[in-house]
């Protein structure tokens, strides 16, 4: 998990894509709430796949629709994370 | 007859507007209403309705995300004589189209925020060949789609619904989800029942946060307005984040909140309720599925003296039978639905039809009982006159819930005699997903079941195709709401057969093998 693309192809690979979907049209600024790309199981997949992928546990505090609005918000929590756990 | 035979839900909006015209109504979106202006809104859109060819006792669907349009657009579709459906925006436009077709809906009333879903599902309803749909605007954000044309008018309903009524959709065996129709007394007969039980005032500020789609909903609109309190809705977004709904309890200041125990279990394990209990919340009730026992025993510790009411039924009755837990209950006794709500005969019933102390079928008689479904366009009513245990003969609903009847008449609810389930709260037939399974290119045969034993709780589909798991996924996301979709799909080149030769769904229920 080197940037917020990786996030994105992280959180993409956990939704659910209809036929015709295209998957990999995730962006930082996609708006996963408006569009109804997540619901509560696909969010607590992403918190448990940042874990045991990247090593990055997410606090209950922060699992709140505003880190999840879009990737990029998610990626800005993770970095704070990230940082913190480096020093 | 009972006091709420003619009782409008239209009415009680403009009853507790000559009662309470300038109090707060409903808050939504960052505005709030009042009695007088939403009743106002809803006459003049009423009215509009009526304009554009909406006659009494046509089906109107409000397909809008949850918002002041949708509650504008339900309560004008009421006020003009029709039979309401709300919608989900999110369901896949196919799915819609069913339900559109299947209720006869002639008329879509969607908002700014949803237009391009409801166009989908106007076109996906249509029959090849006819004319586009046509559509226009209306006040508050709302805009109607005609999805028949006016020369085009399914076979009207019997009464009560020829002048109005409400349309709820369940999952349904055959695939197609089921309209479960109610008249306006039997939404409105829930709706007081529950606003003196639980004993709203018009100070009270109700949380709402399920779907419109959901019975939930009709305590928090209707029961709302038949006190004159204030109905605060939830945005949609907040309902996956548990941390951010104990936040928006206490920060709305929600007096009185309805859900399903998933959400109260979420608010407890991911959602901080314990450090951060809303403090002006003074009655709580849940519905929709059972209540774990451990959690249920630590918000009871919580609740303290708020009272707490688990209430029971499913879509067709809306609540039949209500129990207030005692405060001092603990997770090592059984948990009742508790006894049926006044208006309603409530029993248990052996295989021969006869009211029984054992264990047996539950059925429902009197008030809030429903019509009938709407399915294909015409209404099929399962009810059945059935002799109850005092003897008097009633319409009566069977639930398909097995259960047991105390001498004091609480009921204890022992599962299911079928292929439907509840996750996370949502009904859901086994047999509707499989349809939607068998309907995919490539797969030949199927199996959905609920597992049980390490994966308990989660729905697995077994499909035979060549297909890959992924394509059977994706597949199903177009045809199925997002609730519905399997836990896991496992292809296999061979499906268990028992002795019969059928489908071993038990051998299925607790395999372990992943592919």
């Amino acid at each position: 998990m080197h940037t917020v693309e990786d996030l994105c192809a992280l959180i993409s690979s956990k939704i659910t894509w209809g036929r015709g979907e295209e998957p990999q049209r995730l962006l930082p600024d996609t708006p996963l709430l408006e569009l109804g790309l997540l619901d509560s199981l696909t969010i607590m997949q992403i918190v448990t796949a940042l874990d045991a992928e990247a090593g990055l546990t997410l606090p209950d505090t922060e699992i709140v629709a505003a880190n999840f609005r879009n990737p990029g918000a998610l990626w800005a929590v993770l970095e704070n994370i990230g940082a913190g756990a480096a020093r | 007859m009972s006091d709420t035979d003619d009782t409008r839900l239209d009415a009680l909006l403009t009853a507790a507007a000559h009662r309470h015209p300038g109090r707060p109504a409903l808050t939504a979106e960052g505005r709030t209403w009042t009695y007088a202006e939403l009743d106002d809104a809803v006459e003049v859109l009423a009215g509009r309705l009526a304009a554009v060819g909406v006659a009494p006792g046509d089906r109107v669907g409000v397909h809008a995300p949850k918002g002041t349009a949708a509650v504008l657009g339900i309560y004008a579709g009421l006020r003009a004589g029709a039979v309401v459906a709300p919608l989900d925006v999110a369901d896949p436009p196919v799915r819609t189209a069913h339900m559109v077709r299947g209720a006869g809906i002639s008329v879509l009333l969607t908002s700014d925020r949803a237009p391009a879903a409801s166009r989908r599902a106007a076109a996906e309803a249509l029959t090849p060949g006819s004319p586009a749909a046509t559509e226009g605007a209306l006040d508050h954000g709302l805009h109607w789609i005609r999805t028949l044309p006016t020369t085009d008018r399914p076979a009207p309903l019997p009464a009560p619904t020829d002048h109005g009524g409400y349309v709820l959709f369940t999952s349904g065996s055959t695939g197609r989800p089921k309209g479960v129709l109610l008249s306006h007394a039997n939404v409105a007969h829930f709706a007081l029942w529950a606003a003196e039980e639980l004993g709203l005032t018009e100070a009270d500020r109700v949380g709402s946060q399920a779907a419109l789609t959901f019975d939930l909903t009709t305590f928090d609109l209707f029961s709302t307005a038949a006190a004159g309190a204030c109905a605060v809705l939830m945005p949609d977004v907040l309902r996956a984040f548990p941390r951010d709904v104990v936040g928006w309890l206490t920060e709305q200041r929600i007096t009185a909140f309805y859900a399903v125990p998933s959400l109260y279990q979420g608010m407890l394990e991911q959602g901080g309720i314990e450090g951060h209990f809303p403090a002006s919340l003074r009655v709580a009730a849940f519905a929709g599925e059972p209540f774990a026992p451990r959690p249920l025993e630590r918000y009871l510790g919580l609740l303290g003296e708020v009272p707490f009411y688990n209430l029971y039924g499913p879509t067709e009755t809306n609540v039949c039978t209500y129990s207030r837990v005692p405060a001092d209950w603990t997770a090592d006794q059984e948990i009742t639905i508790g006894r049926a709500v006044d208006g309603d005969t409530v029993d248990v019933f052996d295989e021969d039809g006869r009211p029984t102390d054992g264990q047996g079928e539950i059925l429902v008689a009197g008030a809030t009982v429903f019509q009938g479904y709407l399915q294909d366009g015409t209404l099929v009513d399962p009810t059945r006159t059935v002799v109850f245990r005092d003897g008097v003969p009633r319409r009566a609903y069977a639930t398909g819930d097995i259960g047991r009847i105390t001498g004091d008449g609480r009921i204890f609810l022992r599962g299911r005699g079928d292929s439907q389930v509840k996750r996370r709260g949502h009904r859901i037939d086994l047999l509707d997903v499989e349809s939607a399974v068998l309907g995919l290119p490539q797969v030949t045969a199927a199996a959905v079941v609920a597992k049980d034993g390490p994966h308990r709780g989660e729905i697995w589909a077994y499909v035979r195709t060549a297909a890959s798991a992924e394509d059977v996924l994706a597949g199903l996301r177009g045809v199925l709401p997002l609730r519905m979709l399997p836990d896991r799909v496992v292809t296999t080149d061979s499906l268990p057969v028992n002795a019969r030769g059928k489908v071993d769904r038990r051998a299925l229920a607790i395999s372990t093998v992943t592919a």
